[in-house]
């Protein structure tokens, strides 16, 4: 950018007709991106019946709403523990690794049959914790820092885009 | 007279990379705007100043720096992996529209910049950790980035224009004079 550059900036409206194209082009891409994501996608689970942990692509542990069961895979015995705090509702601690300093707080809701992140240390941010709940068999809380993805299963569980 | 004002170059660009640093860390220690991850991008206003101001070269490096230092302070390193290229390829097309043609305006370019970012950011961040049902945020961060968009690109245009040509003057040397 240069003198001139700058003195014509400066001239400047904050409006220009041209400017309605590049608005067009964005609503475009919204409007695209809500049709192929919200609108036409078919939900996940229309027999929600628990959520599952996954860690490095492999599921290590999964909860049933209705039994108030769960299943863990092997080596997590340690890092996963499951308190039932009140009737219905589950505390699930998952540690990311033996020293257990890294942890999230996932709290479990059967009777609605839902699950969200209530605490964790992974970073400033917290975005896991921030999540919305995971409720109706639909959504994904995700953890980057502790390599954690809760995700809804069911019956008829089909995720939004297939990877 | 020339190595003067290269240096005064230098040190406005660090004055804004420090900035953006800043308003990176305050924003990131507010909770997201209802979907994770999402964030006003304040930061981005510096970097659009310093590439108008500066040259792109200067805009490039306040964002490299930006990115860099503000994701190893926030303590999230992993989003150096999808902040960086969102933030080159956004830049990229900001400053090509500007210099190609004067027939757009700043504020609508910056949302053209800010809705290319947070959609590029979204899905490298979901291929990269292979979470793509992550995409369904996808159309919300790029409404919120509409709105960060044109908060950017106002205040960079009234910045702009509120600034003395006696300051801006001393920013240039007679080679920047040529078109």
């Amino acid at each position: 950018m240069n003198r001139i550059f700058l003195k014509n900036f400066k001239s400047n409206k904050p409006f220009k007709l041209w400017d309605l194209l590049l608005y067009f082009l964005v609503a475009i891409l919204v409007l695209s991106l809500f049709c192929f994501f919200v609108f036409f996608p078919a939900r996940t689970s229309e027999n929600n019946y628990g959520f599952k942990l996954v860690r490095g692509g492999k599921d290590i542990f999964c909860f049933n709403y209705n039994t108030h069961t769960y299943t863990l895979s092997a080596g997590y015995d340690n890092l996963i523990t499951v308190e039932e705090f009140s009737e219905g509702f589950f505390n699930v601690k998952v540690f990311a690794d033996t020293t257990k300093n890294s942890f999230n707080t996932i709290e479990v809701d059967s009777n609605s049959r839902q699950v969200s992140v209530t605490d964790s240390n992974c970073s400033n941010s917290k975005d896991c914790v921030h999540t919305s709940a995971i409720k109706d068999g639909y959504g994904i809380i995700i953890c980057v820092p502790h390599d954690l993805k809760i995700l809804p299963v069911g019956d008829g569980y089909r995720p939004i885009v297939t990877g | 007279m020339n190595k003067n004002i290269s240096v005064l170059k230098i040190t406005t660009a660090g004055i804004l990379a420090v900035l953006a640093i800043l308003s990176f860390l305050i924003e990131n220690l507010f909770p997201p705007i209802i979907i994770p991850g999402a964030r006003m991008g304040v930061s981005n206003l510096f970097i659009l100043l310093s590439a108008i101001l500066l040259g792109g070269t200067y805009g490039f490096a306040v964002l490299i720096v930006k990115i860099l230092v503000g994701s190893l302070l926030s303590g999230n390193i992993s989003s150096i992996m999808y902040s960086l290229p969102a933030g080159v390829l956004s830049l990229t097309i900001e400053i090509l529209l500007l210099k190609a043609t004067p027939r757009f305006s700043i504020i609508a370019v910056s949302v053209l910049g800010a809705v290319i970012n947070t959609t590029i950011q979204n899905t490298v961040f979901c291929l990269i950790t292979g979470s793509t049902e992550f995409f369904i945020y996808l159309p919300y961060l790029a409404l919120i980035g509409i709105i960060g968009g044109l908060a950017v690109g106002f205040i960079v245009f009234f910045t702009i224009k509120a600034l003395p040509v006696s300051v801006t003057e001393k920013l240039f040397d007679d080679k920047d004079t040529e078109e």
